[in-house]
């Protein structure tokens, strides 16, 4: 092994961090570098053609527009569900808290045709907005959908315990001051939670970017309408093009570590908030 | 502080209302899908042998999973907080980038390794190993996609309570193996079953990066949420929802558990 | 000697934490590092116990040195800062890890548990989890656990830093009562000056990862030896512009005063003293009552200068013109002390006789 010493009297150090590295090199990294394997075999042009075509175009747009208005709206209904839960005592809190969750413990297929059989033209919800012309499923409506769905807990989670530590004793001042329920609420709760939204928002964001097995069936998967980028990518895969579905997951990848890294910086400055750095 | 009641009760109905939409409602349909041509057609489904073993194949990539990656939480969790190590940083972040991809590039990833195109493929045809299209890759996409779960859950605990314990301990001659049993484990049980759920959960509902491995081979590599895609890709609607409801079953037992969990990890905390 | 280090020598990255460090004490002592925080007196605590290896240098306990033994294999007890007890488990449990590692028969366990808690006053309380004990509780029982395996060394990391005030003063009484009728040589580190002196019998002043001086804390306080140790023992003041004081001459080189409260005499107005030509004019700033006395702020020719002035006596208030005598001073300068006295006084004094 490297030089790597521990001077602490704790046992363990070179087999723990022995497994770990090991781990991780062999589970993470050696599948990553498989990408730059495959990369260097792919020219220049040959990767730009991929990228820049306009289906593979439609499909980031569809992609990310999406996770955006999927992300925008758990941010609004996240917030209400994170203030209904830490303020207020009503029958049935117990269960929408214990609720939550349910998107990441159903499976993402199955919640995939439930939700295709709940909004298609003659299902349950489907069926009332049909006659008024409007297509749920098969559309990016549907899609939408499909990505607020799995991407509920992570607003609420992460506003919930910034309210929770939430020092009453600003809005008491607010209050004594006359300031009226809603100022209260815009000028002296919000601006405490935006570190926690843009958090619970960049992490709900950054899986529906990549989701897949709940959006194919509700998509509908059309070209240029209503296909995802990792739909695309699978479908590259099943034509055994390689080399095609590495460019396209080149930039997602791309954009993934982008959106991980802002994460990483906003988390950093969350804990602070929640473990009460800041009084 | 005056409570104003209307806004109050506006905000519990929409909030009511938006997860009974959102939540229940998609729940409550899988389940009357399943059973819409009765019981016995339901329980024909159930008993079928792709079924079966599609299910068996489920539990043992998710017991595979889970226990690989307990195994690595634990000894992440203790090489990462229990020294001062410089790249420690670098090594968790490493560790959070299976959340941060996307399933399919998970399963691209491995492909593009152990695949028939892979620069790993010599290697695993010299000991006639096959991975890709096979049960083995499955287990080891799963083991990917969930890599995280326990470690991170764990590490958290373990930073915010020091090392102190663990040093006073030592500095008495308590081997590693006394220490971590008899100080460690104590502080981080709640956690590391509070991971293990999520892990679980996540493992056996993972579908898009076992759908690029697997080459969905019916009746040998098909998980359950792969056999509920293909149902219903041949039309055969109540059939994937009958199937559908084993995994919600097992989902629902999965959240209840993990709120007692959690409400346990939070009382053991005051 | 009984501990004895030499030459250690301890960085973290370009810090260097312990600068040729040596020093050497007796079996059965009792002894405090006093320093400032940062100073490195935990590291070389630590460094002592084996939680930090020196980069180089020996540390030798008992006539052996112990460098390459494992901490455990050293004989230290060592007490943390915050106790560090084991969290989930009872006082019992705490005290007796130590003797179970040791696999020492439970019989004897139970027994030497039973001395201690006995010896800490906790009867009784062996069921209690730690997050059910106070904080001066808890401090016992990490004492208990340190020693039960009958250590030769007993290492205590800022004791009393986590601890009420008034609960501190009982707390250094008995513990200072108890390792003496142990008879275990012990070390504790502190930035209380108080503290060490009234519990130590010999006090290590600790600075920038250096020993500064070493000895009792009387002599140590009596007779600093380096600027640091003028200056960081005692409630003193720090001039520069000594030479305006009546008595006392601008010396080469030395730029700062160091005037001890005690080497001011302060007179009322009205008052009949001796050296009256000496004393010069000033006023009093600030009245503080410190319990036992009255911490005074006087000014003389603009300088402000600490001195005290006893309870029993007519009391001074802030305004008050008042005659002041500075009776000496330690000058410093980057590395040397000087002591010198009020020559004017000793002028004064020979006309007297």
């Amino acid at each position: 092994m490297s030089r790597i010493k521990s001077n602490s009297i704790i046992p363990g150090f070179n087999l723990s961090m022995g497994i770990t590295i090991f781990y991780i090199s062999f589970i993470i990294l050696l599948p990553l570098i498989s990408i730059a394997v495959v990369t260097s075999g792919i020219t220049w042009q040959g990767f730009l053609d991929t990228v820049l075509d306009s289906r593979i175009m439609a499909g980031y747009k569809v992609s990310f527009f999406c996770s955006f208005i999927a992300a925008a709206v758990n941010c609004l209904f996240g917030t209400m569900l994170a203030w209904v839960l830490v303020r207020y005592e009503f029958p049935g809190k117990g269960i929408i808290d214990g609720l939550i969750e349910l998107p990441f413990a159903i499976p993402t297929a199955v919640a995939g045709i439930s939700l295709a059989s709940l909004y298609s033209p003659t299902g349950f919800i489907g069926q009332i907005f049909d006659p008024f012309g409007i297509k749920i499923a098969y559309s990016q409506i549907g899609i939408t959908i499909a990505l607020i769905f799995v991407t509920i807990p992570f607003v609420v989670r992460t506003v919930e315990p910034v309210l929770k530590n939430m020092d009453p004793v600003f809005e008491e001042a607010a209050y004594t001051l006359g300031a009226s329920r809603f100022m209260i609420f815009r000028q002296i709760i919000l601006p405490e939670l935006v570190p926690s939204l843009l958090l619970g928002g960049g992490l709900a964001f950054a899986r529906a970017i990549g989701e897949y097995g709940s959006v194919i069936f509700i998509a509908g998967n059309m070209p240029y309408k209503s296909e995802i980028v990792p739909l695309l990518i699978m479908v590259k895969l099943q034509q055994f093009n390689y080399a095609e579905a590495t460019s396209i997951a080149i930039i997602m990848l791309l954009f993934s570590f982008l959106i991980m890294f802002a994460i990483n910086s906003l988390q950093v400055y969350q804990q602070r908030i929640v473990q009460g750095g800041t009084k | 502080m005056g409570k104003k009641s209307p806004v109050k009760y506006f905000l519990i109905a929409l909030s009511s209302i938006f997860v009974f939409v959102m939540l229940i409602m998609p729940l409550a349909v899988i389940l009357s899908e399943a059973f819409k041509n009765g019981f016995s057609a339901y329980a024909n489904v159930l008993s079928d042998s792709f079924t079966l073993h599609a299910l068996q194949l489920t539990l043992f990539a998710t017991f595979a999973a889970v226990v690989c990656n307990t195994v690595f939480g634990l000894f992440a969790a203790w090489a990462l907080t229990r020294f001062h190590y410089k790249r420690s940083k670098i090594l968790t972040t490493i560790i959070d980038i299976p959340f941060a991809i996307s399933p399919v590039i998970a399963g691209l990833i491995f492909s593009l390794t152990f695949g028939r195109i892979g620069w790993a493929q010599p290697i695993l045809n010299y000991f006639h190993l096959k991975i890709v299209f096979a049960v083995t890759g499955i287990v080891l996409v799963t083991i990917f996609v969930t890599l995280p779960f326990i470690a991170r859950t764990v590490m958290p605990v373990l930073h915010a309570r020091g090392t102190e314990e663990e040093e006073a301990a030592a500095l008495m001659g308590a081997g590693g193996f006394t220490i971590f049993r008899k100080i460690t484990f104590p502080h981080i049980k709640w956690a590391l079953l509070y991971g293990i759920i999520l892990c679980t959960a996540r493992a056996m509902g993972e579908f898009g990066a076992v759908s690029v491995i697997s080459g969905h081979l019916r009746g040998k590599t098909d998980t359950l949420p792969l056999l509920v895609e293909i149902l219903y890709n041949d039309f055969k609607m109540a059939d994937a929802f009958a199937v559908s409801t084993i995994l919600v079953l097992l989902a629902l037992v999965l959240l209840i558990l993990k709120n007692i969990v959690e409400y346990k990890w939070h009382s053991a905390k005051e | 000697m009984y501990i004895e280090l030499k030459n250690i020598n301890k960085s973290f990255g370009t810090y260097k934490a312990s600068d040729d460090v040596s020093f050497a004490l007796p079996a059965g002592s009792l002894s405090a590092f006093l320093g400032p925080s940062g100073s490195g007196k935990t590291t070389i605590l630590r460094i002592l116990a084996g939680l930090e290896t020196p980069d180089s240098g020996d540390i030798i306990i008992d006539g052996q040195r112990v460098n390459d033994i494992t901490p455990a294999k050293r004989g230290i007890g060592f007490v943390f800062q915050n106790y560090a007890l084991f969290r989930y488990m009872t006082v019992f449990d705490n005290i007796a890890f130590g003797m179970k590692i040791k696999k020492i028969s439970a019989d004897r366990i139970k027994k030497r548990v039973g001395e201690l808690t006995e010896l800490i006053g906790l009867k009784g309380l062996e069921n209690r989890y730690p997050a059910q004990l106070s904080g001066g509780q808890k401090q016992r029982v990490a004492f208990a656990r340190a020693i039960a395996p009958e250590p030769k060394v007993l290492l205590l990391d800022e004791p009393f830093a986590a601890i009420d005030a008034k609960i501190r003063k009982e707390l250094r009484q008995w513990l200072k009562d108890t390792i003496k009728k142990l008879n275990i040589t012990s070390i504790f580190v502190t930035h209380d000056q108080d503290e060490a002196s009234e519990v130590a019998d010999e006090i290590l002043i600790i600075n920038k990862g250096r020993v500064e001086q070493s000895g009792s804390p009387l002599a140590v306080y009596k007779k600093p030896v380096t600027p640091f140790v003028a200056q960081f023992i005692g409630e003193n003041s720090l001039i520069n512009n000594y030479d305006k004081l009546k008595g006392f001459y601008r010396q080469e080189g030395f730029s700062t005063a160091v005037i001890r409260p005690e080497f001011i005499s302060i007179f009322k107005e009205n008052e009949q003293y001796q050296n009256s030509y000496t004393a010069e004019p000033g006023v009093v700033k600030t009245v503080t009552f410190r319990g036992s006395h009255l911490e005074i702020v006087v000014i003389l020719h603009g300088i402000e200068l600490k001195a005290v002035w006893p309870t029993d006596r007519e009391l001074l208030i802030s305004q008050e013109k008042v005659g002041v005598l500075v009776k000496k001073m330690y000058l410093i300068d980057g590395g040397n002390i000087r002591e010198i006295e009020n020559e004017a006084l000793i002028a004064d004094n020979s006309v007297i006789i």
